[in-house]
């Protein structure tokens, strides 16, 4: 299976694997089988290949799975630093995303929007080449919704890919049409 | 179950080295008819330390989803209360064992067998977090230990002291999310010490004192023995060695329990082996002071630091723990057995002899354990229930 640049959705019943199949790109769950490669470098082949394999990704969850010890800022200071960015892009991210005034705050204080808003900042940090949005919309209120479709929206080929895993639909989420099988 | 194993042991082999005089003479002790006070003390002391430990347990999470249920909350409190009184079973059947040795009468075991329910009933009620405490706790603690301070006079007033804390008490004591203590200023250096070190918490102290053990332990055998030379460095190289194994188990088992793998976080441009690194540092740098302490015994103990980096980085990887099934298929192939799956493998060479070359041996053991984590997988780890105040879990 290869996904090309541009927007890829994933549709389907709940339980068929949309979800795993995200982790599996997203190089958090290995495979029994198989390998997966991002942008040619294999995701666990060894550590040289599966940094830069990781270097051009960004994934939200769809458990935005933090950890409580670290405040918002030091989760984004830790990305900026992996992904070689200057700290300043974290808080930026975080300001973007309205979560600038919470960044002291441990995922733990937020609610469950709030941390969603809090994974898409992390993933906003850098220049992913493939981004893996697990339900993206989920526990998100309309405006950060808008938003997040405002910012996916200016993706088009040749720009990078987008993986959509949304399971069901409704009036505010304006997702693309699905594609054809 | 798991509280009462040392205890139950400890009987069971005192039982089998000390023959069946030794369980007579504690059943005397406990139920005999010149059972004072103290034995009373002793049995409500080990009553309230099950209760206390089954509670939070028991409790977690009784008020969310659960709490909408068409139950009262006075219902609802004394059925977690029952429920922390069974956790006791295992005791309470120890003890009654115990009473018929005492006294195999049926008049004396239905009053020892009374007297053990009410004790275990006052005891759970006084673990069990109730909205109005500080009413219903000095009754129920009194009930507990005069249950089994008397006859049958102290006995009805037990009962009505836990009878009068139950009315007390009203229903469970409503608790928000746990506290969270994070400094407000922290910029984002040393993230993954930072966080290692709030997971483990008060844990830390234990894992340090558990590895201050061993240098003790050294230190006295050195200092109070005139010992030979070649004794004293033994004594101090195996204090350090003990020590670090200590320090670094400890932490190892804390960390896996409350710092699991963070799945969100193997998405980021960070290898295997960075990960399982950063952690074999941190637990390093733990045991490093202790391995120095030692050598204050003795120069000779600093031969630990040559194999403290293998440890850590063993420990590091012991803490990326794979189901047993893989663990058990993994040992199959490594063996070159046949797995379920297909043809086994090649067998893989153990750790070279040399301690230079075992260092990237086990980074590479440990980064492949890492990679084969099944991180979505639910582990039962329990971390709210190991005291974890901020399980990753927990809402």
């Amino acid at each position: 299976m290869g996904l090309g640049p541009g927007l890829t959705l994933l549709l389907g019943p709940n339980g068929c694997g949309k979800s795993t199949l995200l982790k599996l790109a997203a190089g958090i769950e290995r495979p029994d089988a198989g390998r997966i490669e991002i942008d040619g470098h294999d995701l666990w082949s060894d550590a040289r290949s599966e940094v830069a394999a990781r270097r051009g990704l960004a994934y939200v969850p769809e458990q935005p799975d933090l950890t409580p010890y670290a405040t918002l800022r030091e989760i984004l200071d830790l990305v900026c630093r992996l992904r070689g960015e200057p700290r300043e892009r974290g808080s930026e991210e975080l300001a973007r995303v309205g979560l600038g005034d919470l960044s002291h705050r441990s995922v733990r204080e937020l609610s469950m929007g709030q941390r969603r808003r809090a994974v898409l900042a992390a993933a906003l940090v850098g220049t992913p080449s493939q981004a893996l949005l697990d339900e993206p919309l989920e526990a998100m209120d309309r405006a950060a919704r808008e938003d997040l479709l405002a910012w996916t929206d200016r993706w088009s080929p040749p720009a990078p890919p987008w993986s959509w895993s949304p399971t069901k639909s409704s009036p505010s989420s304006r997702a693309p049409p699905a594609p054809s099988r | 179950m798991r509280l009462l194993l040392p205890l139950i042991t400890v009987a069971f082999g005192a039982g089998m080295l000390l023959g069946t005089d030794f369980l007579t003479s504690i059943a005397r002790v406990l139920f005999g008819e010149r059972a004072s006070g103290g034995s009373a003390v002793l049995t409500g002391a080990l009553f309230l330390g099950t209760a206390a430990e089954a509670a939070p347990r028991v409790c977690r999470g009784l008020g969310g989803w659960m709490r909408h249920l068409p139950v009262s909350g006075l219902a609802h409190r004394r059925a977690a209360g029952l429920a922390i009184a069974i956790a006791q079973a295992p005791l309470l059947l120890g003890f009654l064992v115990l009473a018929c040795y005492a006294s195999p009468a049926p008049a004396a075991l239905v009053a020892n067998a009374l007297k053990l329910a009410i004790t275990a009933c006052a005891a759970a009620l006084y673990a069990t977090p109730v909205e109005r405490r500080w009413r219903s706790l000095p009754l129920a603690l009194t009930a507990t230990v005069l249950a089994g301070a008397g006859g049958w006079g102290a006995l009805g007033a037990a009962a009505l002291l836990l009878v009068a804390a139950d009315l007390l008490a009203g229903p469970l004591v409503r608790s928000g999310p746990p506290a969270v203590h994070l400094s407000r200023r922290s910029r984002g250096s040393l993230v993954e010490l930072r966080i290692a070190w709030r997971a483990l918490g008060r844990g830390l102290f234990g894992a340090l004192a558990a590895g201050l053990l061993p240098v003790a332990a050294a230190f006295a055998f050195t200092h109070n023995n005139a010992l030979a030379p070649e004794h004293i460095r033994l004594a101090a190289r195996l204090g350090a060695t003990l020590s670090a194994v200590a320090v670094l188990a400890q932490m190892a088992e804390a960390l896996a329990v409350r710092r699991p793998a963070w799945p969100w976080s193997r998405s980021l441009p960070w290898s295997s082996a960075r990960r399982v690194g950063a952690d074999a540092l941190i637990l390093g740098a733990h045991a490093l002071p202790l391995v120095l302490l030692a050598a204050w015994i003795h120069p000779t103990a600093l031969v630990a630091l040559a194999i403290l980096p293998f440890l850590a980085v063993r420990a590091a990887g012991a803490m990326r723990r794979g189901s047993r099934a893989a663990d058990r298929r993994r040992r199959r192939d490594r063996d070159g057995g046949r797995s379920p799956r297909g043809p086994g493998r090649p067998a893989s060479p153990g750790p070279p002899c040399s301690p230079s070359r075992r260092v990237p041996w086990a980074v590479k053991a440990a980064a492949e354990r890492e990679r084969r984590q099944k991180v979505s997988r639910w582990l039962e780890l329990h971390h709210l229930a190991a005291g974890d105040p901020q399980s990753w879990s927990a809402s």
